[in-house]
């Protein structure tokens, strides 16, 4: 579905070098923090910047080739653009009627009532999560076979974001083809929905694993000094000083569990591994 | 590009406050000035320049970013730009032209009718010439510096027709001369070079947006 292979951007003071893969019928996530260089991997796969190495594959194209037909394929929400504020949904109808073959009228007003969006309001008019909401729903609305999402979910609340992250799972159960990349900086919005996960800080991506892998066999070791000295560390990705001795991330935790019983394994979530793998030390 | 034309239509109803001062004031010169060829100029220049607000529009909160995500091309958007400049300048100039027409005729004792259109159709020419210095300014510096652009871009071409009298002077081709014998060639065949020339302004005018646009980085 998408394949970037080592694509390089380079800016004055920020390099992209990226490489990651979204398979058919996968949601793959990508985590950072801000400025960590996903909206930048957005526009590369888009083809809203030129890159300056590495090749992108957009279903099975060079992104740079993507003709009109390849894009009625591709459903977008970009982090800080959409239609202009001065339309209103019923504007926008027609536009996205002319532009998608497979647009459907019915359905998309359908779902703009159930998610309360006016249709005769100017969007500049939309509170932060009517705007969220309408961008996601314009993606959907025309059977794209690939999603690319970038923080779809900013600026939203915990119940906007939920009724968002169902209407993609809706999505996928309804077009198990289909595939999604998104990008979040609020981790716990990909944990329920995401195949796989990237994780890029620095415009590098320095983590790529399954969802259920890191869940399961990721954890964060607590030990004191001593324990630490003890440890056997051929498993250990990361490690961190703290107050009371080390947090180590390791992916080998029934390793831990089986021969270290005595110290502290915490099951991390998203978070604390992404805090681990851009704080903690090789 | 049918997509990006109606939406440039929908964007339009958000300058009806500007289309009505627009027709209030081209009434005002009809009728207080009595200088109709004023109103089909002053109409066909203000209306080619709703291409440049598009653009503006456009870029207003990043929104062209997201029309480069949708099914359309960076050529498609490009040729759209120059279609709805050519639509909504060529209506107006008809709507103008027609209006100014009707008042002529009824007001004026020696109107002389084709005299009169082939002079409003030179308005239009000079709308569509301004149009295509305009459109790849905008798409090239945008809303913030293509004011500026458009100024010196004024003066540059200002200044290089000077620079080019000068030269034909110190060769000894008298430019105005030539002006003035384009007169002895007839209506038509002079309509028709001018016609020549906007078409090969478009021309260039459209190659250079293409370009820009091509290699815009969003």
């Amino acid at each position: 579905m998408l394949k970037l292979i080592d694509v390089k951007k380079e800016y004055n003071q920020f390099t992209l070098n990226c490489s990651l893969e979204v398979l058919p019928g996968c949601v793959t996530g990508l985590i950072g923090q801000n400025g960590a260089g996903k909206s930048t991997t957005f526009k590369a796969i888009l083809d809203l910047i030129s890159i300056d190495g590495g090749s992108i594959e957009v279903l099975g194209k060079d992104s740079h080739q993507l003709q009109q037909k390849d894009k009625q394929l591709l459903g977008v929400v970009l982090s800080d653009a959409g239609f202009s504020d001065y339309l209103t949904i019923q504007d926008v109808i027609p536009i996205l009627n002319q532009l998608y073959k497979k647009f459907n009228r019915r359905d998309f007003e359908n779902k703009c009532q159930a998610f309360d969006l006016p249709l005769d309001k100017q969007i500049k008019d939309f509170s932060t999560g009517m705007k969220a909401k309408l961008k996601v729903l314009v993606a959907l609305s025309h059977q794209a076979k690939l999603l690319i999402l970038d923080e779809p979910t900013a600026g939203l609340d915990v119940i906007a974001r939920d009724e968002l992250l169902d209407m993609l799972r809706k999505y996928m159960e309804d077009n198990e083809d289909c595939s999604i990349l998104i990008s979040s900086h609020i981790s716990s919005d990909l944990e329920g929905l995401c195949d796989d996960l990237y994780m890029i800080h620095d415009g590098q991506i320095i983590m790529h694993e399954e969802t259920d892998v890191l869940l399961g066999e990721y954890a964060i070791l607590k030990v004191d000094e001593k324990q630490y000295l003890e440890l056997d560390k051929q498993y250990l990705l990361r490690h961190k000083k703290e107050n009371f001795g080390y947090s180590c991330l390791t992916n080998q935790k029934q390793y831990y569990l089986d021969n270290y019983p005595s110290i502290v394994i915490e099951k991390g979530n998203i978070d604390e591994l992404i805090m681990m793998m851009i704080r903690g030390e090789k | 590009m049918l997509g990006l034309l109606i939406k440039d239509f929908k964007l339009l109803k958000n300058q009806k406050a500007f289309f009505m001062m627009l027709i209030g004031f081209a009434l005002f010169f009809l009728v207080i000035n009595n200088d109709p060829i004023f109103v089909v100029a002053y109409v066909t220049f203000l209306s080619c320049l709703f291409v440049v607000s598009s653009i503006s529009y456009d870029e207003y909160n990043n929104s062209n970013v997201f029309l480069m995500t949708l099914p359309i091309t960076r050529k498609e958007y490009t040729i759209e730009k120059y279609t709805f400049g050519l639509l909504i300048g060529s209506c107006s100039w008809v709507l103008a032209t027609t209006l100014t027409t009707v008042y002529s005729y009824l007001n004026m004792s020696h109107f002389q009718l084709i005299e009169w259109l082939g002079t409003c159709f030179v308005m239009l020419l000079i709308a569509l010439i301004f149009m295509s210095i305009v459109v790849p300014v905008q798409l090239k510096f945008g809303q913030t510096k293509g004011n500026v652009a458009m100024i010196l871009c004024m003066a540059a071409i200002a200044a290089i027709g000077f620079a080019g009298i000068k030269v034909a002077e110190l060769f000894g081709i008298d430019i105005f001369g030539i002006i003035d014998s384009l007169s002895t060639m007839g209506s038509a065949a002079l309509l028709v070079m001018i016609l020549a020339f906007v078409l090969v302004c478009l021309g260039i005018s459209y190659s250079i947006s293409l370009q820009i646009m091509r290699r815009k980085q969003f």
